[in-house]
């Protein structure tokens, strides 16, 4: 059984901008790995030299933060899990987002990390907030749906069934899988084309 | 809520299990792996003492990290050496078949896929790689996944996945001359946007689509990931029976398997979530501006004057024109460049050389004594057939250098990489911030002819005009 991720307060760090690529996040030379261990120290590497020290990444004032908050369409591009890996490696346990491609979804949530939507005017309101309070602890409840931070409160969007499987620590869906290898061998043998 | 499509039929074939919540697990036909995304998956197999469950439905290649200018191992990156190692390892143990790169079937995944007849219509298929949305112009239901997946289909050969909605997208008429497949899914991408197919799966239709050969419709499946579609597909015909009548793993019985392929076709009253219809006639050789596969405009325009005239936030666009050196309103076409590349999943088999070729032969254009011009075939096959009827003389005569398959300077995991604010035009798929390999390099997508265009004027160019088409 893998964790149970239900209730969490942490701090917020906001990655503003649309259609933020896999590439960006992990960058193709650091895919050159047998294992996801160091990719912690290589998010946004490229991007945050760009920056020149001024990346939300560098700043001290995040130096503790756990929630990611980012726009649309997050993780877009290459399936690479080394990006979602490279995330919570670094730190974060959880995403805000008003969008997320679905590859990069899925895969943070097989980490155990979930990604959370809200809605565009939600999402800028919090990145505004956190950007002006960087001290202000995000309170998130998978079970209520629920973000608060400070006075606002905000109900995000997530399917039933990952919920239960945040919540009962069943998020690694492989021994759920596994226990069906009957249902999976029946399949096989009724599939026409691989016995033509 | 879509009914009797061929994405409703096929997923309701290969359901193993009703999650409830519109989740399910979904058995896998084949399952593709390569270098990068597999290593992890093997580890993990082995950590929780798992074997693959059915071998035979597994395939794996190296083509990621493979060098492009020599075949000499090991190669002299040790990091690439390490994963190439590992791969080979790893498919040993588990008894699955590999394409290595001392094998003549070796070459970019989503290349040997199609060329050995792994892929068929009717199919499930995944790949830890985006571009396995490839694949669906067979018909098949084709997807990219990320490595704990990989895992999942090794230990299963099952994952679980919700169901999309689907939209077709419709594009009739005769093409513009001068107009390839590229140019088609660039000018859809740019009319749906980088996550217009987020949620969906892409059914492309329409005589346009049904007149192009099958490598026409491979690159236009495998840039539905680009549009944000996690797959995309073509309804089977008998061009697609054609190309795999005789293919080394096409089905002994073809006839039945023809019977059951036809079946799957989307039925003429069948219902979609969304329908667009694109007319052929107003699509023009394409090229990106910026850093996402929606910055696209056709080569005669103008680079968007504002973010509203761009359709973006202001914010992405200042950054993509920052980033590209860019003014708003400049002209896209004469902007210098410094690299062309043909290759990648997306343009690097035969017919992409072969009429690139034709044009290069028939103009004696040479290419531009500035540039450095790359031609990376897709496979070892596709390198063969070029050599055997002369076409990589002629890319060579014309200056070009011709090179081992692999996926190269599509994402620059070997040595072929962009240096510093380079300008690449590139036939590839992805013009992301960093993607050629050099963290300030930028990259132009368009179609191979246009690389070659612009390959020989040093700047970028309208095939039309070069090549007088």
């Amino acid at each position: 059984m893998s964790a149970k991720i239900n209730k969490f307060i942490g701090l917020g760090l906001v990655i503003k901008g649309e259609d933020i690529d896999t590439d960006q996040i992990m960058p193709a030379k650091f895919l050159k790995c047998l294992d996801f261990e160091d990719l912690g120290r290589y998010i946004f590497f490229d991007i945050k030299k760009q920056f020149k020290g001024t990346h939300p990444l560098d700043n001290p004032k995040y130096n503790d933060a756990e929630i990611l908050i980012v726009n649309s369409n997050f993780g877009c591009g290459s399936s690479r899990e080394h990006a979602p890996q490279g995330l919570k490696r670094y730190g974060f346990k959880f995403i805000i987002g008003e969008s997320f491609s679905e590859i990069f979804y899925k895969n943070s949530h097989s980490i155990g990390m979930p990604c959370l939507i809200l809605n565009k005017d939600q999402i800028l309101k919090i990145q505004d907030y956190i950007q002006k309070n960087p001290n202000s602890k995000i309170e998130i409840s998978i079970e209520k749906t629920s973000i608060k931070i400070d006075k606002m409160s905000f109900n995000f969007i997530i399917d039933k069934t990952s919920k239960l499987q945040f919540i009962n620590g069943d998020w690694d869906l492989l021994k759920n899988l596994y226990s069906n290898l009957k249902g999976i061998e029946k399949k096989r043998l009724e599939l026409e084309y691989l016995h033509f | 809520m879509s009914k009797n499509t061929l994405y409703d039929k096929v997923f309701k074939n290969h359901i193993i299990k009703d999650l409830g919540d519109n989740q399910y697990q979904l058995f896998i036909g084949l399952h593709l792996l390569h270098e990068v995304t597999s290593p992890q998956a093997f580890a993990a197999l082995k950590e929780q003492n798992l074997k693959v469950l059915y071998p035979e439905l597994n395939f794996a290649t190296v083509d990621h990290i493979i060098p492009t200018d020599t075949t000499a191992r090991p190669y002299l990156d040790i990091l690439a050496e390490n994963m190439a190692e590992r791969l080979a390892k790893n498919v040993k143990e588990h008894n699955i078949k590999f394409f290595s790169q001392e094998n003549k079937e070796n070459g970019i995944v989503h290349v040997i896929g199609p060329e050995l007849g792994l892929t068929k219509p009717g199919m499930t298929i995944c790949c830890g790689d985006s571009h396995t949305s490839t694949h669906g112009a067979f018909g098949a239901i084709a997807f990219g996944i990320g490595t704990s997946q990989v895992r999942d289909v090794l230990a299963t050969q099952s994952i679980v996945i919700n169901k999309l909605k689907v939209r077709k997208i419709e594009v009739n008429g005769k093409l513009n001359p001068g107009v390839f497949a590229k140019d088609i899914i660039l000018h859809i991408i740019n009319i749906l946007g980088a996550k217009g197919g987020v949620g969906y799966a892409y059914e492309y239709s329409g005589t346009s689509i049904e007149n192009l050969n099958m490598e026409e419709r491979l690159t236009i499946c495998n840039m539905s990931i680009e549009g944000g579609a996690r797959c995309g597909y073509i309804n089977p015909d008998q061009t697609t029976y054609d190309y795999l009548k005789n293919k080394k793993y096409a089905p002994k019985d073809f006839e039945s398997a023809v019977n059951y392929w036809n079946g799957l076709v989307s039925d003429s009253n069948a219902e979609y979530d969304d329908i667009i219809t694109i007319n052929a006639f107003d699509i023009k050789p394409m090229i990106t501006w910026g850093v996402g596969l929606d910055q696209s405009i056709a080569i005669d325009q103008e680079i968007p004057s504002s973010y509203l005239k761009a359709n973006m936030n202001e914010q992405n666009y200042n950054d993509a024109l920052s980033y590209m050196q860019f003014k708003p309103g400049d002209k896209i076409k004469d902007k210098k460049i410094d690299v062309a590349f043909i290759g990648s999943c997306t343009n690097a088999r035969y017919s992409d050389f072969k009429l690139v070729a034709n044009y290069i032969k028939e103009s004696k254009l040479k290419v531009d004594k500035n540039i450095k011009a790359i031609v990376v075939p897709g496979s070892y096959a596709v390198k063969s057939q070029l050599e055997a009827e002369g076409i990589d003389q002629i890319f060579i005569a014309a200056g070009f250098e011709f090179r081992e398959p692999g996926c190269s300077m599509c994402l620059a995991m070997n040595p072929d990489k962009l240096v510093a604010d380079q300008v690449c035009a590139s036939s590839s798929n992805r013009n992301y911030k960093g993607r050629q390999g050099s963290a300030t390099g930028r990259t132009l997508i368009m179609s191979p002819l246009m690389v070659a265009a612009s390959a020989v004027t040093g700047k970028v160019s309208d095939p039309r005009e070069v090549f007088s088409i």
